[in-house]
């Protein structure tokens, strides 16, 4: 919404500056955002008459104008195309500095003294018309300072409404707030006073056939009108609020609209057939070329304005070609009606089409006042184009507009604003917004609404409308957080705050992704959480393909991030993501997930003066998956084999815990790394963060350090090469704890003097009695014993 | 006794004397040899005590045993001596040009999104809220109609919305939480919902397909638009530095009546006016209100018992101002020349 600072004026006295007004404004809840100024200071421009056009003597494209301001005589060499003896123009003399820059001086133009220069709209600063000097009309005399004329020197401010307050989609309803905000008295736009004849007799039937979705629909006939172009004033202002003078009419029904927030329309009265108006719904298929020449095919919920057989205009959003005013129209009838919200925003929504109209019936229109619109806009068209007969107002009034009335408490509105606000400031505020109060009983308030305040219906309104007026900023500020309202843990909170700190520690970024990915993604990295292989759920109107499917997994998007920084020439890669994926249910409806995943690539730190470092291998990975795990407090971690088909079969593998999956981790299979322009040793792992969260014990258990020293025996054996590692593990787990305090693998060997086919594994026992120093033999008798065990349980031979 | 006596204070000076001339640890070691060894000046002193007369034994030997000491101690602080000199000498040797660059241990970081919205769950839980969540993939009726947006109302228009299916839909602000919560718990209820929004906007500088947001939500008996405004004070201080100043503009959201928009003084110009704060002084962080009477009825609350705010705040436009980043695609390409920034 824009408004007119000068326009407003008329309305109200302003005693603030537009910037002041603007700021007033906002805090009231008109959120301005911006101000230009319009014809600014300019001086020394006057209106002036061209009174001779010869051709330049030296250039075909120039002219040599005499002008006449009052007394003063004026010679000009003038380029524009459009100038004409007998015009009123702007003329800009010496002393004059225009928007742009240029400073106006007497010159010679190729031979010719030039006193001034003639201005077009642009160059004033004042409009947008750049295509010839601006023509005034009658309205202007000779002689006067062109920047003292009303209008001229101007800003433009411009309102972000919200969609509660359609009452300030107008001048007047900003007009309104003004008065409520300086006290000041608002003066109502007058009614022209009619020189033309009034038939009362003249009308034509209205049928309404949905009263639901037109509930008054009102109606002037003014007949000989003359359709030319418009006076300086009104052009003036309707081109300031950013629309096009056409014609007297349209430009009317435009500036009420602009004034007075209610849409109208004119019909050119011998096009419509009957004549007659029909407020009905439309059949299905019916069409209607409409204002903008497109052709609308319309189905049976959109209201029209019918005449005998056709739809004129589709109701409340634009009229029709076939009914259009034009330069040759004699006779119109001037429409105003109360169209139902709901009803106008589905059709603009179907239609694709949303015009100043439609933004205003859909945010709800004045019910009642539209008709005091309707009256002014048709006596000024019956006096600007000098009609010969003008009619009463006729209207069906199909459905009677019913009274708003809200009850409340002015005890409750204080105390929901938290400030000690008296009943009697309360009801004066209530009554300065024009809210009659019709009963007051003690405390309790029945207030009528105006028609314009659609957005009024309950108490909390009135609170919003009190605490408005009486100032937000004024509102005190009360000590925070005085009452104890219990607290409740929030694990997934404490466990992502904990990984994140942990796994930055270990030099990993954090990442973030866009959670909608394309549909081929899923087909490529599919959601290993569940078996059976659904498509991923969709949005029905993504913004590109790229943006369509719900994320199934985080490994996609943490892989892109990889190769973007693998792209960046970052040596070593080391990111991870905490995010819900979408785990699809059916083509609807998802389960989400929280899942934690990682990736490195490349070597575990850039390279530097010392040389390259080590790069990421599987091992390594797994080693800090399981550092990760432990800090966890998650002990029994076990890890199995898995056939992911992003994955490289012979590196990937999952964590369990007793039967639930925690996750998978493995190499990126050579062929999707060089797809997807990552390392081929690129890593990647993803955790389901539930289970991790159920697991986890960040709490921790103190167990007392031991007080007598431990001793290390090594335990290597010699076994087949096909025997994993867990096999063996899983017997020295099972050896009873005894004297055995923990175990490690220290060393793993094949070759000479190995023989084929054998592997060496080396582990370091440690042992430790929690009531004395252990001495040698009772260490060797314990070791020797589990080494027999090891031997017997696994068939290999000891070293 | 008299030669004795003789003989040792001959033995001090010699080894006086060959000391002077010795140059490292061996040449001690000689001396230690040819004084203290089993052939030794000294030893052999010890084996002529016999010849002393027997009263005279003790004194006598006391004597040698003041020399030995007297000599160990020498040839100890000679070698010791050695030794420092050739620790000097080692440690001259290692030394580095301390100006070169270490070995890199990289640290990693958080994602500057995080780090903005753990500042405002820390600066919150402090106030005694609780952290809530609800899913990403809503019901029309959690992300709309619960919270007084009916269809076809043109607020539906102030947010573009990714639809699943007939009434499902992609939560379009975490207000939905506002609802599940009040709907599981009895008043008072005081929490924060942080979490993932959408909207269907062309990814550019200013927009992108997905945010992030905290929610707000305080209801008690006697919640007052009073205790709104002093709560998102004590935040704006917090989380914007100890001088900011808060202005409360009405403005409208459905789901609360009052409403109002929060600005923040400026903390990039100090208020001054710049480019970011479009020489306001005042930069826009928080939507924010009274809970409107039908939400806290879709939550099964009675608006006659209770009251309270609402608020809500986008975390990526909180980091846009804070880090001064002027294009937010920056947050999901994840690269890490931008993310080791934060």
């Amino acid at each position: 919404m824009i408004i007119s600072y000068s326009w407003l004026k008329e309305f109200v006295d302003i005693p603030y500056s537009p910037e002041e007004l603007a700021d007033k404004l906002t805090l009231l809840g008109l959120e301005v955002a911006s101000i230009t100024p319009l014809g600014q200071g300019l001086t020394n421009v006057v209106v002036a008459q061209v009174m001779e056009v010869e051709p330049h003597p030296q250039a075909d494209k120039l002219q040599v104008c005499s002008l006449v301001a009052g007394d003063n005589k004026y010679t000009v060499v003038c380029g524009a195309p459009n100038v004409a003896v007998g015009q009123r123009v702007p003329l800009a003399l010496e002393g004059c500095t225009l928007p742009g820059g240029m400073k106006i001086k007497h010159a010679k133009i190729r031979g010719v003294e030039s006193q001034g220069m003639i201005c077009s709209q642009k160059e004033l600063g004042i409009g947008e018309d750049a295509s010839g000097i601006m023509v005034l009309d009658e309205s202007f005399k000779p002689g006067t300072d062109f920047t003292a004329i009303n209008g001229i020197q101007d800003w433009i401010i411009e309102i972000e409404l919200t969609p509660n307050r359609p009452d300030c989609l107008s001048m007047l309803g900003v007009a309104r707030e003004v008065a409520v905000l300086t006290g000041n008295e608002l003066s109502q736009p007058a009614l022209t006073k009619s020189q033309v004849s009034e038939n009362a007799n003249d009308v034509i039937p209205i049928t309404i056939k949905n009263p639901d979705l037109c509930e008054n629909y009102s109606a002037y006939i003014i007949r000989g009108v003359k359709v030319g172009p418009s006076p300086y004033w009104l052009a003036n202002k309707v081109e300031k609020l950013g629309m096009r003078s056409i014609n007297t009419i349209v430009d009317v029904t435009n500036f009420v609209l602009m004034e007075m927030g209610h849409p109208l329309h004119a019909f050119d009265l011998n096009k419509l057939k009957g004549p007659q108006i029909v407020v009905r719904t439309a059949q299905e298929g019916e069409k209607i070329l409409t204002l903008d020449d497109k052709e609308r095919v319309l189905d049976s919920s959109m209201l029209v304005i019918a005449d005998e057989k056709n739809p004129v205009a589709v109701a409340g959003v634009m009229g029709g070609a076939s009914s259009e005013v034009s330069d040759t129209t004699t006779d119109i009838l001037l429409e105003g009606a109360y169209f139902n919200p709901v009803s106008v925003r589905k059709t603009a929504k179907s239609l694709g089409l949303s015009t100043e109209a439609s933004h205003r019936f859909e945010r709800g229109t004045d019910r009642v006042g539209f008709q005091k619109a309707l009256k002014r806009a048709a006596y000024l068209i019956a006096e600007l184009c000098s009609a010969s007969s003008i009619s009463d107002l006729f209207e069906n009034n199909a459905k009677e507009a019913e009274q708003t009335f809200v009850t409340c408490n002015t005890a409750k509105i204080a105390s929901l604003i938290g400030v000690d606000l008296s009943h009697d400031q309360i009801v004066e505020t209530i009554e300065e917004l024009g809210i009659d109060v019709v009963e007051q009983n003690n405390k309790n308030l029945k207030l009528a609404i105006p028609s314009y305040r659609i957005d009024l219906a309950i108490e909390e309104d009135i609170v919003e409308e009190v605490a408005r007026i009486y100032g937000y900023d004024k509102i005190p500020m009360a000590e925070p957080g005085s009452t104890y309202v219990e607290c409740e843990v929030n694990d997934k909170l404490i466990y992502s705050r904990f990984t994140r700190d942990v796994l930055v520690g270990a030099g990993f970024y954090e990442t973030l992704s866009c959670s909608l990915v394309s549909e081929s993604v899923n087909e490529k990295f599919p959601c290993w959480v569940s078996n059976d292989k659904k498509p991923p759920v969709c949005v029905q109107n993504p913004i590109s393909e790229m943006q369509k499917a719900l994320q199934t997994s985080l490994i996609p998007n943490l892989l892109n991030a990889v190769a973007v920084n693998v792209k960046q020439k970052a040596e070593s890669v080391k990111l991870f993501e905490l995010g819900n994926i979408f785990v699809p249910i059916s083509d609807t409806q998802a389960d989400e997930k929280y899942m934690l995943c990682l990736a490195v690539g490349g070597n575990l730190e850039p390279t530097t003066w010392h040389g390259a470092t080590e790069p990421w291998d599987f091992y390594r990975f797994k080693g800090l998956l399981a550092g990760y795990f432990d800090v966890l407090d998650i002990k029994n971690c076990g890890v199995e084999r898995i056939q992911i088909d992003y994955l490289h079969p012979g590196r990937s593998a999952q964590f369990v815990i007793g039967k639930t999956v925690v996750g998978v981790f493995g190499q990126i299979h050579p062929e999707v790394a060089e797809s997807m322009d990552v390392p081929e040793n690129t890593f990647v792992a993803e955790l389901d963060a539930q289970v991790l969260i159920d697991a986890m014990n960040l709490q921790g258990s103190y167990t007392p350090l031991p007080k007598y020293p431990a001793v290390e025996r090594d335990l290597a054996v010699v076994i087949d090469t096909t025997t994993n590692f867990q096999k063996i593990s899983t017997v020295l787990a099972d050896l009873e704890p005894m004297l055995l305090e923990d175990w490690k693998l220290v060393s793993l060997y094949e070759g000479d003097p190995i023989p084929e086919g054998k592997k060496s594994l080396s582990f370091r026992m440690r042992y430790r009695s929690q009531e004395s120093t252990l001495k040698d033999d009772e260490v060797d008798k314990v070791h020797n014993n589990y080494a027999a065990k090891v031997v017997k349980t696994l068939g290999c031979e000891l070293r | 006794m008299h030669e004795i006596k003789t003989q040792i204070e001959k033995i001090k000076a010699d080894v006086k004397q060959l000391l002077v001339s010795c140059h490292d640890g061996g040449g001690v070691e000689q001396l230690r040899v040819q004084f203290l060894g089993k052939k030794g000046a000294v030893t052999s002193l010890y084996q002529n005590l016999k010849s002393v007369a027997p009263e005279q034994r003790p004194a006598v030997g006391d004597l040698i045993n003041s020399l030995r000491d007297e000599v160990l101690g020498e040839l100890d602080k000679k070698k010791i001596t050695f030794q420092r000199e050739k620790l000097l000498q080692r440690l001259t040797s290692e030394e580095l040009d301390v100006t070169l660059p270490g070995k890199p241990t990289t640290l990693g970081r958080i994602h500057p999104i995080t780090k903005v919205l753990q500042r405002v769950i820390d600066i919150f839980q402090s106030l005694g809220f609780s952290v809530a969540e609800g899913p990403e993939i809503e019901s029309e009726y959690y992300n709309f109609d619960a919270l007084n947006i009916p269809s076809y109302h043109p607020a539906r228009d102030m947010q573009d919305t990714f639809f699943i299916d007939v009434g499902k839909l992609l939560r379009t602000h975490t207000s939905p939480v506002q609802i599940r919560v009040m709907e599981k718990r009895k008043p008072p209820v005081r929490i924060i919902a942080p979490g993932r929004v959408y909207r269907n906007e062309a990814i550019n500088a200013r927009s992108y397909c997905l945010f992030h947001q905290v929610e707000g939500l305080y209801v008690d008996k006697h919640v007052t638009f009073a205790d709104l405004k002093g709560v998102l004070g004590h935040f704006s201080r917090e989380m914007f530095g100890p001088k900011t100043k808060i202005r409360l503009r009405p403005s409208y959201f459905p789901f609360t009546e009052p409403s109002l928009e929060c600005d923040v003084s400026c903390f990039l110009c100090s208020a001054k006016g710049c480019r970011v704060c479009k020489y306001t002084g005042w930069l826009e962080v928080l939507g924010a209100g009274m809970v409107h009477p039908e939400v806290l009825k879709s939550g099964g609350f009675d608006p006659n018992e209770v009251q309270g705010y609402a608020f809500g705040m986008g975390i990526e436009r909180t980091a846009l101002l804070l880090y001064g980043i002027n294009d937010i695609r920056l947050f999901f390409e994840n690269d890490m020349r931008f993310l080791s920034q934060f």
